[in-house]
């Protein structure tokens, strides 16, 4: 099997696993919500409210679509992105020479 | 394990992205030798950042209510140097927290320390203590499991500091559970589950690669 073949079958099966990650309904330990601090320690840490950024597509979920596309969707993406990443940093150098 | 923005401190934070920085900096500086070393190491490369965004996807529910996923740290680590997989899971790290709101924006130097830095050198270092000596099942399962753990006691610690350091009025102004909770809660957790489940994927991942060219590290 060439490499690129075998990448591209890789990360196939990668995509297609994805949408397993659904099954869990429940965050890891500790990722919790502002209310279930509430509910677990009595109050709402002060600093833990409206920190960070609006994402655009919040847990990876595209409002109003089918769970599994719109994980799949976002996993796309997220091979997209690390392509990206990786043939940007390597063109930069170039540049640089 | 991504820690979200206003689990810890800005204080924290800004202490983690001023270690983090020169680290990324020295890692990206050996990345651009391994993309320079062949024409087909950037496609390889980008794979396996792929492959760290996609795992890290595939939340597996654990009794207690609660989740978790491998990170493939060890994958890469072995497959393509501590370094590089240091900035490939910092890298998907940054597009997972400004795209999709997993992890947090100035938690980014925290979390790619525990996951990237920590993780990926744990599981080179395991790597090479045993390559030679174990079988290669053994070897890579190991590497996993001891690069998950060490990642996951870097965050409990992170976590579990933050209420002993930063509280008014009696109260937690940040993550509110310290050290004696975060440590069973999430190093428990890896080393009972997540560790096991980055080990097996090490195994099968590593060896479905371990061939191909270009890698850096495997056979070495």
């Amino acid at each position: 099997m060439s490499t690129r073949k075998k990448i591209v079958i890789f990360l196939l099966v990668m995509l297609a696993l994805t949408p397993f990650g659904l099954i869990s309904e429940y965050p890891a330990w500790g990722e919790w919500g502002v209310e279930e601090f509430q509910t677990m320690v009595g109050y709402i840490p002060k600093g833990m409210p409206n920190a960070g950024i609006e994402a655009p597509i919040p847990d990876y979920e595209v409002s109003g679509m089918n769970p599994i596309i719109s994980t799949l969707i976002s996993a796309t993406i997220g091979i997209i992105v690390s392509f990206g990443f990786f043939f940007a940093l390597k063109n930069i150098k170039i540049k640089n020479k | 394990m991504h820690i979200p923005d206003g689990f810890i401190s800005p204080s924290t934070s800004i202490v983690a992205l001023a270690v983090a920085i020169p680290l990324w900096w020295y890692g990206i500086k050996q990345t651009k030798k391994l993309l320079e070393s062949s024409e087909d190491s950037v496609t390889f490369l980008s794979s396996m950042a792929a492959f760290s965004f996609l795992i890290m996807m595939i939340n597996v529910p654990i009794p207690g209510g609660t989740s978790g996923h491998a990170v493939g740290m060890a994958v890469l680590a072995i497959l393509l140097g501590p370094w590089t997989a240091f900035i490939a899971i910092s890298a998907v790290l940054f597009f997972q927290a400004v795209l999709f709101g997993d992890g947090g924006v100035l938690t980014l130097g925290a979390n790619s320390l525990a996951m990237g830095f920590v993780g990926s050198f744990a599981s080179y270092y395991l790597y090479k203590l045993l390559n030679g000596r174990a079988s290669k099942t053994i070897t890579f399962f190991v590497s996993g499991y001891g690069g998950m753990v060490a990642a996951s006691i870097a965050v409990a610690l992170i976590l579990g500091i933050q209420p002993m350091l930063f509280v008014e009025n009696g109260k937690a102004i940040y993550f509110p559970f310290d050290l004696s909770v975060t440590f069973p809660a999430v190093v428990g957790s890896h080393m009972l589950i997540f560790g096991v489940i980055e080990g097996l994927v090490t195994v099968a991942v590593v060896k479905f690669f371990e061939k191909v060219k270009g890698v850096a590290y495997v056979n070495a």
